[in-house]
């Protein structure tokens, strides 16, 4: 996978989890579950912000970064507490697993950033009662 | 981790990242004969002070420089982990009380070292050879410095991970530094 083509498909997942923790957020309450909510605000802020970095960068490589779709399969189950906790989990495993692709495809400072969200979702993975793996990123 | 996972890792390291006309695996001879497990193990023990490697005409040097690139990488890879699982070790013989604690870091080191062990040379000394690891008397001070430790190793393979010339290698040490973030989340939690 090129370069450009492993950060469209890291811009593609971004829109996805954007929408997604959205989502999950606005089902979260904030008077109820005050920790829940600032988890999944606090994700949605940082995949906005990588999915507006993403963009910027494909932008100044001369091409049209890949647009969002109009909407994304939602899981079937968000009423719990646990059932956002495992919605929003896979979001970053899947999310961890592109940004794996990205390093592997990328070199330098493109790699630098990889590495830098790889592992963050690999931590935020925890924070959605995530289990420590050996390898996040790469399954 | 399933070993076929393992198994394409291992050629991940191997395959693409010998160039043309070098060998990925140097003789036993030139290992030995040149004294790069020595010269490796100083270069990545954390000992800086007339690090042999600093001097780019040494045999050792060259030895390592004729090596293919990701070959030194993993070289470097092996002996940052062999050094944080002796530190680990150290710390739940001196605490017992600690072993459950360390647990995941344990499997953790061992399954790293099983992805790239066999991407080390025959006969290169992967042994950590710094300043022995002294564990301090109060657990908590004894997780502190484990910590501190571990962070070490998480920067280290990203570095790693920035040098390595093969993305899937790449990808594997990324994986690695991330999998001892969690680590570290769960140390502190």
């Amino acid at each position: 996978m090129t370069p450009l083509a492993a950060q469209q498909a890291t811009l593609a997942g971004e829109h996805a989890a954007v929408y997604l923790f959205g989502v999950f957020g606005a089902q979260a309450s904030q008077s109820r579950q005050p920790e829940l909510y600032d988890r999944l605000l606090d994700a949605f802020h940082v995949h906005r912000k990588r999915r507006d970095q993403l963009s910027a960068s494909i932008a100044a490589a001369g091409a049209e970064p890949v647009a969002a779709e109009v909407s994304y399969d939602l899981p079937a189950a968000m009423g719990t507490a646990a059932e956002l906790n495992d919605a929003a989990l896979q979001v970053e495993r899947r999310i961890a697993r592109t940004y794996g692709q990205l390093v592997e495809s990328t070199a330098g400072a493109e790699r630098r950033w990889a590495l830098v969200a790889l592992d963050d979702s690999a931590v935020r993975q925890l924070e959605f009662r995530g289990t420590p793996e050996m390898f996040p990123g790469t399954a | 981790m399933p070993p076929v996972v393992g198994g394409w890792l291992r050629c991940a390291v191997m395959t693409p990242l010998t160039r043309p006309g070098d060998r990925a695996r140097p003789s036993r001879r030139a290992a030995l004969g040149l004294g790069l497990g020595t010269a490796v193990a100083v270069a990545t023990g954390g000992c800086t002070l007339n690090n042999p490697l600093r001097e780019d005409k040494t045999p050792a040097a060259e030895a390592v420089h004729n090596l293919a690139p990701d070959v030194a990488v993993a070289v470097e890879a092996v002996t940052l982990v062999r050094g944080a699982q002796a530190a680990v070790s150290s710390t739940g013989v001196r605490h017992a009380g600690l072993a459950p604690r360390l647990a995941g870091l344990t499997a953790m080191h061992r399954a790293h070292l099983d992805a790239v062990v066999d991407a080390v040379p025959d006969g290169v000394d992967t042994t950590a050879t710094g300043a022995p690891y002294v564990v301090p008397a109060r657990p908590a001070a004894a997780l502190t410095q484990l910590a501190t430790t571990e962070q070490s190793l998480h920067d280290g393979l990203v570095g790693l991970a920035l040098r390595a010339q093969s993305g899937p290698f790449a990808r594997l040490l990324g994986a690695m530094a991330a999998a001892v973030s969690q680590q570290l989340r769960e140390l502190a939690a």
